[in-house]
C-alpha cells in the first residue's frame, strides 16, 4: 500500500512535535523514520496509526483519505517498543487475539496464528506465556501479532531498543527477512542510524519535527542535503573544520592554517563555513599524490582491522582512518588529502550545503 | 593500632555478640508485639479450653472442650454463623464487582475527577458510628431517602431496620458502602499498574471497550482482585461495629442479627462467659483461616 503524508503537523499545546511533514512511502518498501529522540518520529508513527489526531495535514492510504479514520479501520499492524504482549495469554492467545476481535472462527484463527508463528520462527513456543520467552522471542511474537490480520501497513516503534547488541543484530535481519517475505509496506522508527542504514529501502531523517532528507541509505550518507544529515550519519561522527573560503583557499577559523581548496570555490566568500569530512575520506596520500595540507598526529588507535588517527591542524582536531600498516608516532606531521566523496562544505549558520 | 580500632576489632571478633546485635535493634518492636499481640492470642487459646473461667481470680473448673461444645450448640451462635456467612457471601463479591467498575471509571482522565475521587473515598474518613447514624435515617421507614427513591419505582415502604427479614439486607447495604472506598483504592492502584500500551494495542486491533475490559483489564487485575478478596473476606467476617448505630446497640430488631464477633462481644462483656467467648473466637479464626487458605489455592490456579 502506498502511503502519502501531506503537510502533516502535530502540536501538543504550544509544542510543535511534527511540522509540515510531507513524505510518500512506496508500496512494499521498508522505510525507516530516523532521528534523535524527541524529533517527532514516534509522533509521525502515531499519526499514521491514528492513535493521535493530526493538527493539520492529510494522510492517504492508496489515495484514500484516512486522516479522520480511527486506528481499527486503518488496517495497520503495530509493534510497540515494549512489545505489549498480554502477559496472561499464551503465545497462541496473543497472536490470535486480533483475529478473535474480528470474530474469525476458532479453527481458522488458530491456523492463521500457527502460520504466522512459523513465519517468525516461534511455532514451537505456542503454549508459553510471554514471561517464559527471551526478549528476541517476545519481539517475534509481537511481530506475528501485528501481521496476523494481514495489515496493509506494518508500523514498528523502536522495536529493537530493548534488546542486547547481539540480539538486535539478529532481529534486525529477521525483520528485514519477514518484511521481504510478506512484502508488507513497513515503517520502522529508530534513533539508531546503523539500524536504519542496514534495514531500509528508504530513510526519512527528521530533526525537531521537520523532515531533513528522504533518500536511500547510501544517498543519504553520500549526498547529505544539510549539515544535520551529515552530522547524524556515520561513525565516528563526521569531522568539522570551521573556516572561510576566499579565492579558492580555505582558511581555518583562528587563522593559524589555510590551504588551497579549489573544490570549495562555489561556496560564498566571507561566510562562516564548516568543512565536514568523513573520517574514511581523509587519508594520507601516496607519495605521488598531492596533499591538501599537513597535520600533526595527536594519537593513534589501532582497532583490529583499521587504524584511526587523531590529528591537529591549526588548533582544530579531526579524525582520519590510516591505511596500510602506517602507525605514526604522536607529534609527527603527515600529509593529508581528501577523497572526492565524503567532503562537504556547509553554511555554519543555516546548515545549507554548498559542496 | 589505636585503642578505638582495637575495641572495634575485638567486637567484630565475637560472633555471639555480632549475632545478637540485630536483635537489640528489634527488641522494642518485638516487646510490643509480644505484649500486645502474642500474649493476648496465647491467652485466648488457653482461655477457650478453660471451663467456667473467671478473669478476676483466674480460677476455672476444668480444662476441656466444654466451651466449644456449648458454643456450637448455642442457637444464637449458629444464627450468628449463618448471618456472618451470608453477609460475607454477599458483601465481598458485590463490593469487588462494584469497586472494579467504579475504579475503572475513576481511572479515566476527565476534568473534575478529583471531586469524584474525594466523594468515593469519603466513607473511609468518616467514623463508622456517625455514618451509621446517617444511614439509620436514610433507612427510616417513613422518612428515609431510600424508601423515598424506591417509591418512585413503585416499591412499597420497606421497614429496613425494624423488620427482621430486611435487617440483614440493611446491614449488607451499609457494609458494602463502608468497605467500598478502601477496595476502590486497591483496585485503582492495580489499574494504574496496567501499562497503557496494552489498551492501545487492543484498540488498534479493533477491540471494543467491553472486550478490553473482560479480556485485558480484568485478567491483568487478577492479582489485585485476589488480594481484595482475601482482605475483604477477613474484614467482613469480623462484622460488628456496623451493627450498633443501625440497631440501637442491639443485634438486630429482634435479636436476629447476631454476627460471630457480636456473639463474642456478647459472651465476653455482657454475659461474662470468657471461656465461651474465647472458644467462639477460636472457631471464627479457624473458619477464616480455612477460607483464606482455600482462596489462596484457588487463586494460584488461575493466576498468571
Amino acid at each position: 500500500m502506498k502511503v502519502d503524508m501531506q503537510g502533516l503537523t502535530k502540536h501538543f499545546g504550544t509544542t510543535v512535535a511534527v511540522d509540515d511533514f510531507t513524505v510518500t512511502l512506496e508500496d512494499g518498501e521498508l522505510t525507516s523514520i530516523l532521528g534523535p529522540s524527541g524529533c517527532g518520529k514516534s509522533t509521525v508513527l502515531n499519526l499514521l496509526a491514528g492513535i493521535l489526531p493530526v493538527t493539520a495535514g492529510r494522510i492517504y492510504f492508496d489515495g484514500e483519505d484516512v486522516t479522520g479514520l480511527p486506528p481499527e479501520h486503518r488496517g495497520i499492524g503495530l509493534v510497540f517498543q515494549n512489545y505489549a504482549l498480554y502477559p496472561h495469554m499464551t503465545v497462541m492467545g496473543n497472536i490470535s487475539f486480533p483475529l478473535e476481535i474480528q470474530k474469525v472462527p476458532r479453527n481458522e484463527r488458530e491456523e492463521r496464528a500457527r502460520a504466522m508463528a512459523a513465519l517468525v520462527h516461534v511455532d514451537r513456543l505456542l503454549h508459553r506465556k510471554p514471561k517464559e520467552l527471551s526478549g528476541g522471542q517476545q519481539q517475534r511474537v509481537a511481530i506475528a501479532r501485528a501481521l496476523v490480520k494481514n495489515p496493509n501497513l506494518l508500523l514498528l516503534d523502536e522495536p529493537l531498543s530493548n534488546l542486547d547488541a547481539r540480539l538486535r543484530l539478529e532481529m534486525r535481519e529477521e525483520i528485514r527477512r519477514i518484511q521481504q517475505e510478506t512484502r508488507v509496506t513497513t515503517v520502522f522508527v529508530t534513533h539508531d542510524q546503523e539500524e536504519a542504514m542496514s534495514i531500509s529501502d528508504k530513510i526519512v531523517l527528521m530533526n525537531a519535527g521537520r523532515l531533513q532528507q528522504e533518500a536511500e541509505p547510501q544517498t543519504l550518507y553520500n549526498e547529505p542535503r544539510n549539515q544535520f544529515v551529515a552530522d547524524f550519519l556515520g561513525t565516528p561522527p563526521i569531522n568539522h573544520l570551521p573556516g572561510r573560503m576566499s579565492g579558492g583557499v580555505f582558511t581555518l577559523a583562528g587563522g593559524q592554517a589555510s590551504f588551497p581548496f579549489p573544490r570549495g570555490a562555489g561556496a560564498p566568500e566571507g561566510r562562516d563555513l564548516i568543512l565536514a569530512v568523513r573520517s574514511e575520506s581523509a587519508h594520507v596520500p601516496d607519495p605521488d599524490e598531492p596533499a591538501l595540507f599537513e597535520a600533526r598526529v595527536e594519537s593513534v588507535y589501532a582497532m583490529g582491522k583499521e587504524v584511526l588517527g587523531y590529528f591537529d591542524i591549526g588548533g582544530h582536531s579531526f579524525r582520519a582512518y590510516l591505511e596500510g600498516d602506517l602507525l605514526p608516532r604522536p607529534g609527527t606531521a603527515l600529509p593529508i588529502a581528501f577523497k572526492n566523496r565524503g567532503a562537504f562544505l556547509f553554511d555554519k549558520e543555516t546548515g545549507e550545503r554548498y559542496l | 593500632m589505636s585503642r578505638k580500632a582495637e575495641k572495634k576489632y575485638a567486637y567484630r571478633d565475637r560472633p555471639v555478640l555480632r549475632a545478637l546485635e540485630p536483635l537489640a535493634y528489634l527488641a522494642p518492636f518485638l516487646a510490643a508485639v509480644a505484649v500486645f499481640t502474642l500474649y493476648p492470642v496465647i491467652n485466648v487459646v488457653m482461655m477457650s479450653f478453660k471451663e467456667g473461667y473467671r478473669m478476676l481470680t483466674g480460677a476455672y473448673d476444668q480444662v476441656g472442650f466444654g466451651n466449644y461444645a456449648y458454643v456450637l450448640g448455642d442457637r444464637y451462635f449458629i444464627s450468628a454463623l449463618r448471618n456472618t456467612s451470608l453477609y460475607v457471601a454477599v458483601v465481598v463479591p458485590l463490593s469487588t464487582v462494584l469497586s472494579i467498575l467504579i475504579a475503572n471509571l475513576l481511572n479515566r482522565k476527565v476534568k473534575g475527577m478529583a471531586l469524584f475521587q474525594t466523594a468515593y473515598f469519603m466513607p473511609m474518613v468518616t467514623s463508622v458510628t456517625a455514618a451509621g447514624l446517617a444511614w439509620k435515617f436514610m433507612f427510616s421507614r417513613d422518612f428515609g431517602v431510600i424508601n423515598q427513591i424506591l417509591s418512585w419505582f413503585g416499591v412499597g415502604k420497606i421497614n429496613w431496620l425494624q423488620a427482621p427479614e430486611w435487617s440483614l439486607w440493611a446491614l449488607i447495604i451499609y457494609g458494602v458502602w463502608s468497605i467500598l472506598p478502601f477496595t476502590i483504592i486497591l483496585m485503582l492502584s492495580g489499574l494504574q499498574n496496567i501499562d497503557e500500551t496494552y489498551y492501545t494495542a487492543a484498540r488498534v486491533d479493533g477491540a471494543k471497550s467491553g472486550r478490553i475490559f473482560f479480556r485485558i483489564t480484568v485478567p491483568m487485575l487478577a492479582p489485585t482482585i485476589g488480594l481484595v478478596l482475601t482482605i475483604n473476606t477477613i474484614s467482613t467476617s469480623k462484622v460488628f461495629n456496623e451493627i450498633f448505630p443501625l440497631f440501637n446497640g442491639r443485634p438486630g430488631p429482634s435479636y436476629n442479627l447476631y454476627t460471630v464477633v457480636y456473639y463474642i462481644y456478647d459472651q465476653f462483656y455482657i454475659k461474662w462467659k470468657l471461656g465461651r467467648a474465647a472458644a467462639a473466637a477460636m472457631i471464627l479464626f479457624l473458619i477464616i483461616f480455612v477460607v483464606t487458605m482455600l482462596q489462596q489455592v484457588i487463586q494460584r490456579r488461575w493466576s498468571l
